[in-house]
This record gives structure tokens, C-alpha cells and sequence, in this order.
């Protein structure tokens, strides 16, 4: 490694990585800020504020720009979203996805990580633990 | 789902298949049926690795083979500055009981570091595979049952002309003169794409898992025509009921029929590829598992019994009468 390497390297901020066990055990719990319902459809309809930031401080002086998005979950979305009430934990969601859905614990506990990091990253939930890194949706690598 | 009441399953790759613990799953590959490499985790350590090879010609001295695989893992882990002690030739027939096939020669080994591992070498004189098998395990576990059975329940080529794929609960058996082209091994839809030596045309092996929100507002068949539309787009194609695995099942047939299908037919020789004329599909939803099933292929015959087959070796659900 040259000499601009290690500088880089020196000022490269480590990712942190969660143990899977401290994940397993993280009740995740909804952004009280996001007002949700249940639709007739029976999917979750969420109103997720946006943040006013200078890019759509600036759009909102030329266009008319709401102040907030509405995302419908699916089935599966609207089935985890209501489980994440803070007092059920990943594990306990990964057993319940396995049992309803007949799937297998890998399965249930690739595609729930994957989801959980989606809503983590945009806000919609929080977990006890921060930074967490879960891996990429696929089941297998290939070497 | 295959495995049994006590927390065994069956496990198929490439050609090789044995019993595993059922809470081991797939995590890594590579290469193909020549040459390739598998590995088996828990939920919280690698705990199995499979690497093979097709033998050039005569007998392999294993000992030689074990040896090589041996010092490599020497010198990663002394990198490492961890210590290791490795025994080559270690007497696998202490633990496993039976042997597998008698027509294979056996290599023993052992090492044990930070963990331990139990492995053998294996060369069978039908298929010509040469196979080094490990499990991994903490120190202090106490594994000569698991590898006992593992090691021997191990086959390393198909019995019966079919080679089993068993993966992620799902099991079935492909004609062994096909060999896997591609793969998607992903939560909630798994499919294996096939192919012969001397053709081009894909046998296709799918699985959908979700059924429940896949088919909350459509009958299987809605979802098969919705979701297979292109394919099934400008064919003359025949939807068939037949009873498979305690399911109705549905079976496709038809010709393709695109405007530009004679044209390709002319220019075959000029592209170097073959162009279907036939499309071949047998799919069903099982309730139990709560999967549906799509076995597909294209090709140019219009009677096709490997879909058939392959369907009906397709293991949807426990208990299912055959």
C-alpha cells in the first residue's frame, strides 16, 4: 500500500459491524413522526413528512412542492410494518415469517435484515443499535 | 420440505448429496460439475466445505492430494500467526460408520486450530470425482454422530441417472446429462437453469415462494399467464389439468408461433444457434408449502417427457404420497 493509501486508509471511517445476535435481539420500533393506516385493501398507507432541505427549499420557490409522500406498503411490508411496535424483536418476526410463509429461517432472515435496513436507512423505523450493516439479499455468494 | 423429524434434511449440488444438520444452509459456490467448490453454514459459522474435481487418468494418490490441501492451509493460517496441528491420514473409520460406497478409496485427515475439522478425501472409481470434504467445528463440540452421519450418507454421483438438487427446502432430480447453466438463489424465488453439451435449449426449475400474497387475488393459473406472458406472448399453447404430488397441476404445450419464427429458422446457420419450436410447462401451487412449482422448457420437440419427469421428481411438500 503507497503512502496515499494509508493516509486514505487512516482517515477511512470504519463501518461497524452488529453482531447478528445483538440484531436478532433489537426490537424495532415505527418513527412516531409517520402517520399510517390501514387500508381497505388491508396494506399500510404511510404520510412520511419530507425534510426541508435547501434543494427543496429552492425547488419549492419555482414548483409547488408538498410538504409530504404517501408509500403504500405491500402484503409483506404492511405484515412487518405492524409488527414493529418496539416490543417485538427481529427474532421473533423472523419465527413468524418462517411459520406464516412457510419459508425457511435463512430465507426469512435474508429478505427481513434486507427490508429492516431499507426502513432504517429512510427513517420509517429505529432499532436499539445503530449502523447496522446486513447483507446483500442474495441467499448464496458465489465464489 | 425434506428434512425429518429429527432436524435432518437432504442436500444436493453438482452431483453431490448427503445428509446435513437441517439448520445448515448454502453459502457459498463455485465452478461447475468438473470442478467446483460448495460450502455449508449454521447460523453461526461455516461449518461444512466440499471442493472436487474430475481425476486426469489413473488413480490419485489421495495422501499426495490431502497433503497438498493440508500444507496450503498451513501456510494461510500461519499468515494469520495462528497455530495449527494437522494429521494426514487420520482413521475416519473410528468415527464413521458405515464407510461410503466400497468402490471409493478413502483419504483421511484431521486438524484443529482456533477450531477443529474432521475431513476425508474420496476417489470413486465409477464417476472419476476426486472429492475433500470437511466439517468444521468448534473445539469443544463433541461431533463424531454429525460427521458419522454426514460422511456416510456422502455420494458424489447420481444414482439412477438423475442427479439430486436439494437446496433451501427445496429437492428435485434432473436427468444427469444436464448440467447447471445458471442460478438465482434468492429469498423467496429460487430458479436452476439447465442445459445439454448438445444443444442450447434451457431447462428451467422454479420455485415461488409467498404464495399467500403471490395468489391473494389471482388462481395460479392467472398468475402463471400473468406473470410468463411474453413467453406464452404469440404461441399456440394448451393448458392441461393433471393430477401431480396430491396437486392439480397444470400442463402447457404449444408451438411457437412469432411472425419471425421462420425467418430465425432460416438464418440457424448463420447464428449458430438452435431456435426452439416447442414450449413445455408443467407448474402447480402447493398449499401445504406454500410454493408453486413452474417447470419450463423450449425446444423442438413436440412431445417432451423431461418436463414431466423432472416435475414429478419434484419434492413440494412432507408426506405427500408418490
Amino acid at each position: 500500500m503507497g503512502i496515499f493509501g494509508k493516509v486514505k486508509s487512516f482517515f477511512k471511517k470504519e463501518k461497524k459491524v452488529v453482531p447478528r445476535e445483538d440484531i436478532l435481539s433489537a426490537k424495532p420500533i415505527r418513527n412516531p413522526l409517520i402517520k399510517w393506516e390501514i387500508q381497505e385493501s388491508g396494506d399500510v398507507q404511510m404520510v412520511i413528512p419530507l425534510k426541508k432541505t435547501t434543494k427543496l427549499k429552492i425547488l419549492s420557490y419555482l414548483f409547488r412542492v408538498p410538504g409530504r409522500k404517501t408509500v403504500v406498503l405491500d402484503r409483506l411490508g404492511t405484515e412487518v410494518w405492524l409488527v414493529c411496535d418496539g416490543e417485538t424483536t427481529v427474532n421473533e418476526i423472523i419465527e413468524k415469517l418462517c411459520k406464516k410463509h412457510k419459508m425457511s429461517r435463512k430465507e426469512s432472515e435474508v429478505s427481513l435484515f434486507s427490508y429492516l435496513q431499507q426502513l432504517v436507512k429512510r427513517g420509517y423505523i429505529g432499532l436499539e443499535m445503530k449502523g447496522v450493516e446486513v447483507e446483500n439479499p442474495t441467499l448464496v455468494k458465489k465464489t | 420440505m425434506t428434512s425429518d423429524a429429527k432436524g435432518w434434511t437432504k442436500f444436493g449440488w453438482q452431483g453431490i448429496n448427503m445428509d446435513i444438520p437441517a439448520d445448515w444452509s448454502l453459502g457459498a459456490i463455485s465452478g461447475d460439475k468438473k470442478e467446483g467448490y460448495l460450502r455449508l453454514d449454521d447460523a453461526d459459522m461455516p461449518r461444512m466445505e466440499v471442493k472436487w474435481r474430475d481425476a486426469q487418468k489413473g488413480t490419485p494418490a489421495l495422501p499426495d492430494v490431502v497433503q497438498k490441501y493440508l500444507d496450503d492451509l498451513v501456510k494461510v493460517v500461519t499468515k494469520k500467526k495462528v497455530d495449527i496441528k494437522t494429521e494426514n491420514g487420520f482413521d475416519i473409520s473410528k468415527i464413521v460408520r458405515p464407510l461410503p460406497d466400497r468402490d471409493k478409496v478413502i483419504q483421511g485427515f484431521y486438524w484443529k486450530s482456533s477450531t477443529k475439522a474432521y475431513g476425508m478425501a474420496t476417489f470413486c472409481r465409477e464417476c472419476r470425482r476426486i472429492v475433500i470434504l470437511q466439517i468444521v467445528s468448534p473445539i469443544d463440540t463433541d461431533v463424531r454422530t454429525l460427521i458419522s452421519r454426514v460422511f456416510s450418507s456422502f455420494e458424489d454421483h447420481a444414482i439412477g441417472g438423475a442427479d439430486l438438487w436439494a437446496v433451501y427446502d427445496m429437492n428435485f432430480k434432473v436427468p444427469s446429462e444436464f448440467h447447471l447453466k445458471d442460478q438465482k438463489l434468492m429469498p423467496g424465488y429460487l430458479q436452476f437453469s439447465f442445459t445439454r453439451e448438445d444443444d442450447s435449449f434451457a431447462l428451467d426449475v422454479e420455485r415461488w415462494g409467498l404464495t399467500d400474497v403471490l395468489l391473494r387475488e389471482l388462481t395460479v393459473r392467472e398468475w402463471y399467464e400473468g406473470q410468463y406472458a411474453s413467453r406464452l406472448k404469440g404461441n399456440k399453447v394448451s393448458f392441461e389439468e393433471v393430477e401431480l404430488h396430491d396437486h392439480t397441476c397444470f400442463k402447457v404445450s404449444g408451438e411457437t408461433g412469432r411472425w419471425f419464427h421462420e425467418w430465425r429458422l432460416a438464418l440457424e446457420k448463420l447464428t449458430r444457434s438452435k431456435t426452439p419450436t416447442h414450449m413445455h410447462s408443467v407448474f402447480w401451487h402447493c398449499e401445504e408449502s406454500k410454493k408453486i412449482f413452474v417447470v419450463n422448457m423450449a425446444d423442438r420437440d413436440p412431445i417432451n417427457a423431461i418436463v414431466s419427469y423432472v416435475a414429478s421428481h419434484v419434492k413440494c411438500h412432507e408426506n405427500e404420497t408418490e
